[in-house]
This record gives C-alpha cells, structure tokens and sequence, in this order.
C-alpha cells in the first residue's frame, strides 16, 4: 500500500500521462483469466482532474446517509476544529465523556499540545476506554465518492474501537485519498497485507422495526467527516 | 395441498399488520430500489454477476480449496464439510477446548440453515443474536421470516412487550427508544463475549477474504471484541477473485434495501490482533450441505448465482400478502423454495411451491439473473414426476387432452352454467364448494357459441395476400369469442386472411404450470399438428399466456423431456408466432391499417399482463395503439403487477388470488379513467368478474382487440 500511495503521489506530481494502468485489462486476458478482473481503475491525472468533483460528489452522498463533512486546507485548521469540537460535545474526564484517538499520521503531524489541553481525550486506546467514550478519532485512508464511503486499513484493533464503540466517530482524511468508486479502490486494496479493510458509510443504522430508519445501533450514531487537503504520510 | 398449509394462509391473511407492514414495504422498495439504480446498466451488472458467480458454481471445489489454502497461510483455521452436524460439532467443539461461555452472533442465515443456536444453548452456552431484528425473533422463539428483515412481520407495539420482558421495565412503542434498549442491552454482551459468530456475504477464493456487508455495526463488533471468531460461510458466496467482490457489492445493497452501500463492509483476510495484543483464533468454515449437488444439476445450478438480496420476496404480490412464515421454511419467497427444496428435500417445498403464481416479478429484478419462477416449475414438474398428479388434475387433464371431449364439455357448461348466469355474461355465485371461486369475482359465462363456430359464419375478403393462423386459446374460444371476431376484423383490413384450424387445443399452459409435462408436450404436438398444417405468414393469439406457449414453452417442454421428435417444428412455430398488438402494431407502423382520425376517446389506464410484459416483452405495443386510436393513457399505480389471476392458481388459491385482485381494482379505479385495457382474456375475467362485484361505478374492461377494432379505418 504504502509503495502504490508513492507511486500514485510521482505520477500526480509529474503528470505524465504514462502512468501504466495495470489495473486495465484487455478483452482478451478477461476471456483467458476467466471472469476475473473487473476493475477500470481512474489514472491519476484523471483523477487529479476530477478531485473537486469527486469531493462534491462524496459530500453530497456522504451527507445522504446523515454524515456530517467538512474540509480544511491545513492540518493546522482541521486541529481547531476538532479541538472545538471535543469541547462543544462536551469531552471530559468522565466515563462517558472521553474521546479515544488512534494512531494516525496527522497526530504525528500536528503540535499534540492543543490536543493535550483537551481534559478526557487519550492517545492511548484501550478497549475499556474506547468503550467509555463518548467520542472516537482515526484517521481514514480512502474515500469513495460515488457512494459516500470511507475506507481504512483496520488492522490494528485500536482503529476499530474508536470507530464501533463511541457514539460519534470523527474520521479524518486526506483529500488526496478520494477515489471516483469501489472498482477503483478495489485495486489499490492489499488483503495480503491489510487483514481487516473497513468501510464505513455514514453512522450505524438499521429499519428493523416497522422499517422505520433509525440512526445508531450498535455503532456511532454520528459520523463526522474532516477532510484535510494537506495531510500527507500514510496511516 | 397439506390442510394445515391452508389454515397458515389464511392466518397470514387474516393478520393486518402483517399484510400492511408487508404491503406499504413492498410500495416503498420498488421505488427506493429504482432510485438507487439510477445510472447504472443493471443488465450489464446482472450479467457480470451471474458470469462471476455461475463461474464459482463450476468450479467450487477448486475454489474451495484455494480458499482454504490462502486463508490457512495468513493464519485462519479452515474447515470444509459437507455435513451440518459437523458444522455444529466443530463450533462446539472449539468453544469447549476455549472454555467459552457466551457467544454474540451477527446475522447469518447458515446458522439458521442448520439451526446452530439451539444446538450451543443445549450444550451450556449462551448465545446471542445482535442483529436487531434478529435478536427481536429469538426474545419471541421464532425464526426469521425475510432473508434480510428477519422481524418485518411484527409491529413496534410486539417488540416493545418484548423487550418490556426483557430488562422488566415497562417500554412504550416509540421506536428510536427501543433501539436504544436494544443498544443498551446487548453492549455488555458484546464486551463479555468469547467467541463472536459471523456468516459472510462472499468468500474471495484467490485471498483468502471474507465479506460482511450490514448496516448496524454488529458484525463488526462481533468480528473485533471477542478473542474467537468463527465465519460460517456457505460455499455458494465463493467468488474465484478479490476483484469479483465489486460487482455484488454494486448490486446486493441495491437491490435488499435500497442502499447504495451498507453501512459497514469488512473484508478480513486472516487474523488480527485483539485488543488484549493476543492475535485473534479465526476459523472459518466452508458448508456445503447439498449445495455441490445443486451446483451439479444442469438446472439448478442457476439458484447457486444467488447473492441473498431478497428481493424476490420484496416483489413478490403473494410473499407481500403471506409473509415469509407461510411461505418458505428458513429460506423465504421465491429463491427460498428453491433452496428449501435442495438444502431441505424437495418435499418440504411441495405447498410452498404451490404459492408461485408464475407472473415473474421477481426473475425482473433478480440481480445474479436468476430465472426463479422456472426454477420453481421445474421443482413443480420433478414433484410430479416423484408423486404424481393429484387425482382431480389427473382428470381434468384427461378430458383437456382429449380436444374432442374437452370442448364438448365446454359446450355443456354453456347449458349447465345457465343457471348460475341468469341470462346475463356472468356467474356471480356457484353453490357449495365452489363458492370461493366467485367470491369477490364473477365467472364468465361459458359462451353460446364458441368462436369455432363463429368463425365459420364470418366471410372474409377474397385474394388477401398474406395468410395468419388464429390461435384462439380456450378463453377466447367458449368465453370471448367476440374478441376473436375483432381480430380477424382487423387483420382482414391489413389484408390478412385468417385461418381457423379446427385441430387446435388447450396450449398446455395449465398442465406445465401444475407440472404435468407429459400432458403439456401432448397438447403442444396436438397444436403443432392443426397450427403448422397449412402455410401461413403469421401465427397470431390474442392470449399472451397462449403466445408463450406457441414461441417459447412447447420448445422448452420438449428439451425438459428430452423429447426431440417435434422441435423442429416446435422451433418453426416459434418464429413465426407474433401477440396480437405486436402484429398490428408492425401492420399499422407499415401503413396497411390506419386509424379514424381526429378520435378523442378520453381517458384510459392499461393493465401489463405478465406474460405480454415479463415473457414477450411487448409492453409497449398496446400502449401506442391504443394512443394512436385516440385514447388518452393514464397509468396506474402498479400497472404491471399481476392481477392475481394466473390461470388455475384462482381456482387453488382463491384465497391470495382475492386480495390481489382487489388491489388491482382499487389501483385502477383510483386513476379516474372510465375504461381499462389490457391485452390477456384471463386478465379481463379476472378483472372484469372483479369489476362486476365491485360497489359504485364499474370502470369497463376490455381487451385492446376490441377497442383497436372499433377505430380503425374502412
């Protein structure tokens, strides 16, 4: 994942055009293979060229499915959103009160003494805290604009806590991790490696009585989506 | 079909909130499903998904084993068995060695397949359901009654008494706070779990991976909190490549709920850490239980395409009257006869089978383009072919096989229903045990003279230059003849003359229906004889049930049989066969027929039959007729579900077939068009006899012949 991010960010800097789309198969090779390969993944300058569009599009189905986005240009901004954030809900020192922070790259990019400020936040997860929290932050690896989806790498449990028990999730995501949809993503997807991959598209639901729409089951009943358009490293 | 089978229908529609819930669900889905298809080529994607997983149903056990084989190098336990009580053992068995107390499952219907619960608590464990609906039917001891919403058939009010039960605190019906409960209640059960239980929506054999698809993040506690989890995987959700799980994932949320995507997709490949830093005991099991099987039977091999959306049971206008506990036993609506015929034995499907009325709603729809409704005749026909035809059938196919003494007895029906028609065209009541069959419906009466003896009183214009059979069909023949005398009005004004060959009989439609192919193949030699005997440019019917037959079921009868004698000619009558608006759509496209001009006829609504529209695809030609002759069309709500007719189905299940028909009626009444068209004569006794015994205004129905014959020119 890591080498295909590299790989991906050289070919929106350079902009070549030769970018090979091995992802692309011909008629042929899908009639030896058998049904295999479906994908038509999007070139990078396509999709350097679609990026707004894709983002207005995610936005658009993301707040669909009752998520809430917003979108900073800086780290920096996206920090003092989430700080404000932590304090309009009311995080504190409290059972129930806490917000739970999984390891991510913009935690090693920001200056955590604003976070530090934050009375009930912890950068260390555990389970019993996770699920005591009122709030969880992770931060997400791709973002799938045609139906409003986010996708990470959840191998590590901690992400998963933060994102399953709390009742609001706030995910975090690089601009650049937009992807037009599943087919795209799919061949960036590296199971062999990522043993959990997680999508998550708007908070937990369910219409199981009287198919009546009901928002937060067993997961957060409120998704908060902070795009960062300069949040660079790898989660 | 079983007494006991009955009383359940009539519980089932006997019960409002059932009916209603079911009924409005049903409303809803179809429009929520098209919206969220729009922009997509679902054609192109059904074909994709029936390429991707017939490919795995072929090559299952190579699958299997490369699954097992991946899944084992990153770390996963992998059991395959044939067998469910292995399945049972081994869950045991693993949670004995563990020393595992409590368990949390999410949604998965294999577990209900093999009835794993009840078969854990036995043994000391506790288990849990944590799907919502799911946990609603184990508080109530019942078992799911939809594939997808396990609970559509309680209200609010019988969840909170439930639940009120179970933290013994009086709950009141509003729903988000039972939710809540829910939430409340099962967390702590998540927490304290051992082992989660999982299914799978699709197994990616060149990974190794797992799919969970839900909505209310259970699976994914279920797959993260306990140290154990065990993924209960039918082998019919292997897929050869990672690759494949796009497509299905395009089309299941779609088409169960409407969705674009759930809310959460988990692919696991293997195990990963647990919270405590101890890496996760996965196991993941491969059931067959007869699904091999399925896979090897040239037909059935089909229903292995199957992605468990549901919505054939959400189409479906009796599942929405009857429910999933009348019909299906684990495995619900169309898809689930098929699958409690294999998974079962095909004798637990022998009532259950019995409720498809053939309209094709659901192979509409199908995203793995499963041809359901053929999979359920073809368990009709083996049911025949194991127990035999019930003895009133057998009978009555004696006499339709007999095209001598069949029409003879409809000539003496003509005399004996006199009666019961008093002199007008319908029977409104019939005494004893045949009251059902006009409850809410009047009969037509048989005609005074059928249309074989009409026809012989109609002169045709001489030196036409083209030639079409008339296949009547027994509806037109002895009770509509007047609807064959339009048609031959018509085509004789295009210049076509039209022959009546005396030698046709019943189209065998009834008898392959009830799965009597022997005698559907006889009638289908009987007509091939009469239809072919004289050449012809068109063979012609103005019954779109009839049409199928001619152009597509006596082939299809003839291959089931393996019987090759008349194919051929089977295949010539095919191509030749055209639905009566088709024909004379082309014949007035091609200027040979044209319509009075200047006609203002008002308002009329148009009734899709399901074969015209499901089977011949010809929907649109009625409709541009009946504009072009002056009407102005207004559709109905519904305008192509199935007006509850389905040929004998009226007469073995009036039952369900009333309250179809009364949604119709309504639906049709509610546009405010003083006329209804439709292009079936079954429809129109259905509908008409219906119209007859309704309150207020009746609004006229009438095959489009007729009305088509009244406009046209010279």
């Amino acid at each position: 994942m890591i080498i295909y991010h590299l790989v991906l960010q050289l070919a929106l800097w350079f902009d070549k055009g030769c970018f090979p789309s091995h992802n692309r198969t011909s008629a042929g090779e899908r009639m030896e293979k058998g049904p295999t390969a479906w994908l038509v993944t999007l070139r990078p300058e396509e999709i350097r060229g679609k990026g707004e569009a894709m983002f207005e599009q995610f936005k658009t189905r993301a707040e669909g499915v009752s998520a809430e986005v917003h979108r900073f240009t800086t780290e920096a901004e996206a920090l003092a959103f989430l700080v404000g954030f932590l304090r309009t809900e009311g995080v504190a020192d409290a059972t129930g009160q806490y917000a739970v922070f999984a390891d991510c790259p913009f935690l090693q990019a920001i200056d955590r003494q604003q976070l530090e400020e934050v009375p009930g936040l912890w950068l260390e997860v555990t389970r019993a805290r996770a699920a005591a929290a009122k709030v969880g932050i992770s931060q997400m690896d791709w973002a799938l604009a045609d139906t409003g989806t986010l996708v990470q790498d959840a191998s590590a449990i901690d992400k998963r806590l933060v994102s399953s028990l709390p009742i609001i999730h706030v995910a975090l995501i690089a601009t650049s991790g937009l992807r037009p949809d599943m087919p795209a993503w799919l061949g960036e997807a590296r199971p062999d490696t990522d043993g959990y991959l997680a999508m998550i598209t708007g908070p937990s639901r369910t219409a199981d009585i009287e198919r009546v729409l009901t928002i937060g089951v067993h997961g957060p009943e409120r998704l908060i989506i902070v795009f960062v358009d300069q949040l660079g490293g790898t989660n | 079909m079983e007494q006991e089978f009955k009383q359940s229908i009539d519980r089932a529609l006997n019960n409002a909130n059932l009916t209603g819930a079911l009924g409005k669900f049903s409303e809803a889905y179809k429009v929520n499903r098209a919206k969220a298809y729009e922009g997509i080529d679902f054609e192109e994607l059904r074909s994709t998904i029936a390429t991707v997983k017939g490919y795995a149903a072929s090559h299952l056990e190579e699958l299997a084993r490369q699954f097992k084989e991946k899944a084992e190098a990153k770390g996963a336990k992998v059991f395959c068995t044939k067998d469910p009580a292995q399945v049972r053992e081994y869950i045991l068995k693993v949670a004995k060695d563990a020393g595992v107390k409590s368990i949390v499952k999410s949604k998965s219907m294999a577990t209900e397949e093999i009835h794993l619960n009840s078969y854990l608590e036995k043994a000391g464990i506790e288990v849990g359901e944590t799907d919502l609906g799911e946990w609603i039917i184990q508080l109530a001891g019942q078992t799911p009654s939809h594939m997808v919403m396990p609970a559509i058939h309680m209200t609010k009010e019988e969840v909170s008494d439930l639940f009120s039960k179970e933290i013994d605190e009086r709950l009141s019906s509003d729903i988000p706070r039972l939710v809540k409960v829910a939430r409340n209640e099962l967390r702590p059960k998540f927490l304290k779990a051992d082992m989660g239980i999982s299914g799978g929506n699709i197994a990616c054999a060149d990974t190794g991976s797992i799919v969970l698809v839900t909505n209310e993040g259970n699976a994914r506690l279920v797959t993260s909190l306990p140290r154990i989890h065990i993924a209960l995987v039918g082998i019919e959700k292997l897929v050869a490549h990672f690759s494949d799980i796009a497509p299905i994932l395009k089309a299941l949320p779609r088409s169960a709920t409407a969705q674009l995507l759930t809310s959460y997709v988990s692919i696991i490949t293997g195990p990963t850490p647990n919270s405590d830093g101890s890496m996760k005991d996965l196991h993941i099991i491969l059931m067959d239980n007869k699904r091999s099987e399925m896979a090897a039977d040239p037909i059935f091999k089909e229903a292995m395409q199957c992605i468990r959306c549901a919505s054939c049971l959400n189409v479906c206008p009796i599942f929405r009257l009857v429910g999933g506990h009348v019909f299906g036993k684990v495995y619900t609506g169309g898809i689930g006869t098929i699958l409690t015929a294999w998974y079962d034995e095909l004798k637990s499907s022998e009532d259950i089978q019995g409720l498809c009325i053939q309209c094709g709603a659901c192979k509409d729809v199908c995203p793995a383009k499963i041809d359901i409704p053929a999979l359920i005749m073809e368990l009709r026909r083996r049911l025949v072919q194991k127990q035999g035809v019930p003895m009133l059938q057998k009978s009555i196919y004696a006499v339709v096989n007999n095209r001598r003494l069949f029409h003879g007895m409809l000539r003496a029906a003509s005399i004996a229903g006199k009666p019961f028609s008093k002199g007008t065209k319908f029977i409104r009541h019939l005494p004893m045990f045949l009251a059902d069959l006009t409850d809410g419906r009047s009969l037509p009466a048989i005609a005074a003279k059928p249309f074989r003896d009409v026809f012989k009183t109609i002169s045709q214009p001489k030196n036409l230059k083209e030639k079409a059979v008339f296949y009547g069909g027994c509806l037109i023949d002895f009770a509509y003849p007047e609807m064959g005398e339009a048609l031959v009005k018509i085509l004789n004004k295009a210049g076509v003359e039209v022959l009546f060959p005396e030698g046709q009989t019943c189209c065998g439609a009834p008898a392959r229906y009830n799965g009597a192919y022997e005698v559907a193949a006889r009638n289908a030699e009987d007509n091939i004889e009469a239809l072919l005997a004289e050449p012809a440019d068109y063979v012609v019917s103005a019954c779109p049930t009839c049409t199928v037959a001619l152009n597509h079921e006596f082939i299809a009868t003839f291959e089931s049989l393996d019987q090759k004698k008349y194919l051929p000619q089977a295949r010539e009558l095919a191509a030749k066969t055209m639905d009566f608006s088709t024909l004379v759509k082309k014949l007035v496209d091609e200027g040979r027929l044209s319509f009075k001009e200047g006609q203002h006829l008002g308002k009329i609504t148009y009734h899709d039959s399901c074969h015209l529209k499901r089977t011949l695809h010809a929907e649109q030609s009625p409709r541009q007729l009946l504009q072009q002759a002056g009407y102005e069309l207004s559709e109905m709500f519904e305008c192509d579900i199935c007006c509850g007719m389905g040929g004998s189905y009226s007469l073995k299940l009036p039952e369900i077939s009333a309250p179809i028909l009364q949604r119709k009626l309504k639906n049709i009444k509610d546009t405010g068009a003083p006329m209804v068209a439709m292009d079936c004569p079954g429809c129109v006794m259905q509908i008409r006899g219906g119209m007859d015994q309704l309150e207020g205004t009746a609004v006229r129905v009438q095959h489009t012949v007729e009305l088509i014959a009244a406009q046209l020119k010279g």
